[in-house]
């Protein structure tokens, strides 16, 4: 049997995420959470680009140097990658 | 059930537990082996005293969780069943993605990866043809590599909540619409969309999920099966893994915007997909209550495919009443088993 706090809850709660699952799949809030997306997305890039250079100022190495670096070494992990496809392809044909 | 005090003592007992951690579960207990790896995928072969039916069943996992969750505790496991049932199960799982595999689009895992594993597996199992099933959106990259590859010896293919028609996919979806987000509005500096993009899109979908899971724990805590049920599948849902960029922009522009998979026609890099060239049986298994893979979405798939033998199979529970809870032990994998089944060989 359902306990009394459990039925309280349930009816408290249903018509609550039916609405706001409702709303969820709205336009409105859709269209607002693309504005709110693309705020953070730009606030996080102004921070980050005020941060860069403060740091730079002080010859430290930045967010995205980090990222950068990464992104470089990523790029000589696929074409290690592509080279060994290669070297296996060529196997397979001798 | 025990009396009102023992429920109290077993409520504290597991609470403690679970606030120091300590009843953790184990996830992914069935023993395999690795016997191929490319790049990120890895293909897992299940061991078995009982292989009886052939071809052997290649199931592709989803590129947006952990695959444990189709080996999620001994008693709900998706893959301990089938193995259990006598058929030869391999996995084909993908690590998480780094920034080295940003740049891979759906040709990658479609032309290069399920073939390379397809491959492999017939060599490993010393078969001739398979059963391929995918979950999720591993189901999409198994229509495009059953249409796009005839000569691929597919002898069956499932696919399990796997999306088609995307303007029925909700949120998640018609965020990405024209007009609205890029797809490089959420991919990062390392060309990855980050996990909690995902996270926080799925936890939208649902804006008090959260609460009455914590409620429904609370309320279940003296229950230790509940318990760890409820934590396996807790740390699967928290466990998402980021989606390589490049793969992410063809999945916006192409199944998104141009909703291809539905009009049955893909645009890959190659060559143009038709999902009418899947000639082989053909299930397509959706649930009715899953809200991120709506079944208004996967339901055209039966009629998209080329196939005489095309079903569908319809649960009545959410995403993962697939692979757990009742439906699945008493609806979901007798049905999938039995199907598959009546599809092979004795060996």
């Amino acid at each position: 049997m359902t306990s009394l706090w459990r039925q309280a809850f349930d009816a408290l709660e249903r018509p609550l995420a039916a609405a706001s699952e409702s709303w969820v799949q709205s336009k409105t809030f859709m269209d607002l959470a693309v504005v709110g997306v693309r705020m953070q997305r730009r606030l996080a890039a102004d921070s980050q680009r005020m941060t860069e250079q403060w740091l730079h100022a002080w010859g430290m190495p930045a967010r995205g140097d980090l990222f950068r670096l990464m992104n470089q070494v990523a790029s000589l992990e696929r074409q290690v990658r592509d080279l060994e496809r290669e070297l296996q392809t060529r196997d397979e044909e001798t | 059930m025990p009396d009102l005090f023992e429920r109290q003592m077993l409520r504290v007992r597991n609470g403690l537990a679970y606030l120091t951690g300590a009843n953790l579960p184990t996830v992914a207990q069935s023993p395999r082996d690795l016997v191929w790896k490319r790049d990120k995928a890895r293909l897992w072969r299940y061991r078995s005293g009982q292989r009886r039916y052939r071809p052997p069943v290649l199931i592709v996992h989803s590129l947006v969780s952990k695959s444990y969750v189709l080996d999620l505790l001994p008693n709900t496991s998706m893959v301990g069943y089938l193995v259990g049932e006598g058929f030869d199960v391999f996995l084909l799982d993908w690590m998480p993605p780094d920034p080295a595999d940003a740049e891979n689009t759906l040709e990658t895992y479609v032309d290069d990866y399920i073939p390379g594993a397809i491959g492999a597996l017939l060599k490993d199992a010393g078969a001739r043809e398979v059963t391929l099933v995918g979950y999720c959106f591993g189901g999409v990259l198994t229509l495009l590599v059953t249409a796009g590859h005839p000569e691929l010896p597919i002898r069956n293919m499932m696919v399990m909540a796997t999306p088609c028609d995307y303007r029925e996919m909700g949120f998640m979806s018609n965020m990405f619409t024209e007009g609205r987000l890029e797809a490089d509005d959420v991919i990062d500096e390392t060309g990855l969309v980050p996990a909690r993009a995902l996270d926080e899109g799925f936890d939208t979908l649902k804006p008090t999920d959260q609460l009455v899971q914590r409620v429904n724990f609370l309320e279940n805590l003296w229950n230790d099966e509940f318990v760890e049920g409820f934590l396996a599948i807790s740390q699967w849902a928290r466990d998402q893994v980021p989606f390589p960029g490049a793969a992410f922009r063809q999945t916006v522009s192409l199944l998104i915007r141009r909703n291809a998979l539905f009009a049955g026609v893909i645009p890959l890099s190659r060559k143009e997909v038709y999902l009418k060239d899947i000639r082989c049986p053909f299930l397509n298994a959706f649930a009715e209550q899953d809200g991120i893979t709506p079944a208004a979405s996967s339901e055209p798939l039966t009629g998209l495919v080329g196939s005489d033998d095309a079903s569908e199979l319809r649960l009545q529970s959410g995403h993962i009443g697939f692979v757990v809870g009742r439906q699945a032990a008493k609806v979901a994998r007798p049905q999938i088993a039995d199907w598959i089944r009546r599809r092979s060989d004795e060996a």
